[in-house]
């Protein structure tokens, strides 16, 4: 997604004010892997992921004749991704006495992910130290330096004052480079 | 594909003095190979192309030319507009739609043509024709048995089976063209000249004059050569009556089939005989297999959806 333009978003948003069944279409499949894997961040389960993905672009296009072309589709995209599957997952445990299984998913992700790759590996030591930060400085690193979204995208997505979203890139990035530091500080001198 | 580039991160002066942009962009650039996204479980192609489709289907399901109609810039002239197009569009769906008859189980069913031919249709038996049959083409297409009695006229009259078309100006015939174990396409002409040709082999057509049968079968290249009928054998079934000579047992169990909408299991030696077989009046499906079986020598038990033929 993130090698995909900006221009080509505003193009689909004002194909699909006109109801463009292709542009729909297009949108769906350049965008659903990307959507897919961020509601996953959240549902931490397969099926769910799905469900919420075919809600939000159900709803895109319920909404379609509203969308403002010279706004970020991409970050609307997420923004529905994310309000969706927080809804979704508030939902379930409302309604599955299985809140305990969630809580046991957390951090399955990043330590059950890290133990897997060898400890020296830099890549899951980074992983595993992505996984520390607090959940919405972790969110808006995730979003920034791995889909690509700007500062103002991010905020639009998480709600959020752009400075905020600044700074929890910055704390993000600190926090990582003194993990660093302390694990391989020869890496950081260059 | 990563961004190798830090974002324009600001008020790092300000808020963080001692904090280098360098140092920044150096982790930034070390952050790449961890993506948490990608360790998650990627999607199931299948599962995306089910989204996908009923993302289409909802999509199509929801056209803005039907919204119009409840949008309120809307003008009373493009109301009136609209309805009138939506009229035509109903008109013309029911217009498309084509005519339908079909003989219930266990009974005949008699309609007059919009030319004035008339068709009797055999039980479970099925013919469909334009609305604007008549006009300038006379096509009608049927599943199942019908017999016919055309209404002279330039506009030739053709029969739609499975396999053949059957041509005729004006005249009248029967045509069987049941899809069951051995599928054929049978048409026995009473009065006047009948074409008929199979689809597959169009140049095999032959013409039927009164008083003679042929026989489409998709195993044997082209029809039967034209022979002579028995005229009352093809059309008992208008009046009822059960009537075969010379005739294997099989096709008589497969009437019964039709006509009943049973099935009769029968032992293939014993489908292959010849026999003759006349009962003029029949009250059900089991006094006529009782019959039958009683003039054969055979025996017949009930099953759970008809009856068991065995010596």
């Amino acid at each position: 997604m993130k090698t995909i333009h900006t221009d080509q978003f505003a193009a689909w948003s004002r194909r699909l004010r006109r109801s463009d069944h292709t542009a729909y279409s297009e949108l769906f499949r350049a965008t659903y892997d990307p959507l897919y894997r961020y509601a996953w961040q959240f549902t931490h389960d397969q099926d769910t992921a799905y469900d919420v993905l075919q809600d939000v672009f159900l709803k895109l296009w319920q909404i379609r004749e509203r969308i403002d072309p010279t706004r970020s589709l991409k970050a609307l995209l997420y923004q529905m991704v994310r309000n969706t599957a927080l809804n979704q997952i508030r939902y379930d445990k409302r309604h599955a006495a299985d809140a305990l299984e969630d809580i046991l998913h957390e951090p399955a992700t990043s330590d059950a992910h890290a133990a897997d790759l060898d400890a020296g590996d830099l890549e899951a030591e980074m992983e595993s130290w992505i996984a520390e930060m607090p959940e919405r400085r972790r969110e808006a690193f995730m979003l920034s330096r791995y889909q690509g979204l700007s500062h103002a995208e991010i905020a639009q997505i998480m709600d959020l004052a752009p400075k905020t979203v600044n700074n929890h890139i910055v704390l993000a990035l600190q926090h990582l480079r003194e993990r660093l530091m302390a694990h391989q500080p020869d890496r950081m001198v260059s | 594909m990563k961004d190798p580039t830090l974002p324009d991160l600001q008020h790092l002066d300000e808020d963080y003095p001692d904090v280098s942009r360098e140092k920044l962009a150096r982790v930034w650039q070390l952050a790449e190979g961890a993506d948490p996204f990608q360790a998650v479980p990627p999607p199931h192609p299948d599962r995306i192309d089910a989204i996908q489709a009923t993302l289409e289907r909802a999509a199509l399901a929801d056209r803005p030319a039907l919204r119009l109609i409840r949008t309120r810039r809307m003008r009373p002239w493009m109301a009136v507009a609209a309805s009138i197009v939506v009229l035509a569009l109903v008109g013309l769906g029911w217009w498309l739609q084509p005519v339908s008859h079909t003989a219930p189980v266990g009974e005949t069913l008699a309609a007059t043509l919009p030319d004035g031919s008339e068709v009797q249709l055999n039980s479970n038996s099925t013919i469909r024709y334009p609305r604007s049959f008549g006009q300038n083409v006379r096509t009608i297409s049927l599943e199942g048995e019908a017999f016919f009695d055309v209404q002279r006229s330039e506009i030739p009259f053709v029969i739609e089976t499975f396999n053949s078309n059957v041509k005729v100006l004006g005249t009248s015939f029967n045509v069987q063209a049941w899809r069951g174990r051995q599928p054929s396409t049978v048409v026995t002409v009473v009065t006047g000249i009948v074409e008929v040709t199979p689809r597959r082999t169009p140049d095999a057509a032959i013409r039927l004059t009164a008083g003679q049968h042929t026989n489409v079968s998709d195993n044997v290249m082209g029809p039967t050569p034209p022979a002579e009928a028995h005229l009352d054998q093809a059309t008992a079934w208008r009046t009822g009556q059960f009537i075969y000579y010379n005739q294997p047992l099989g096709v008589m169990f497969d009437e019964i089939e039709h006509r009943f909408n049973l099935t009769i299991e029968v032992p293939p030696s014993i489908r292959a005989r010849r026999q003759n077989f006349i009962k003029h009046e029949v009250e059900s499906a089991e006094s006529l297999l009782s019959d039958l079986c009683q003039s054969v020598k055979l025996r017949y038990r009930p099953t759970a959806n008809g009856y068991e033929v065995f010596e």
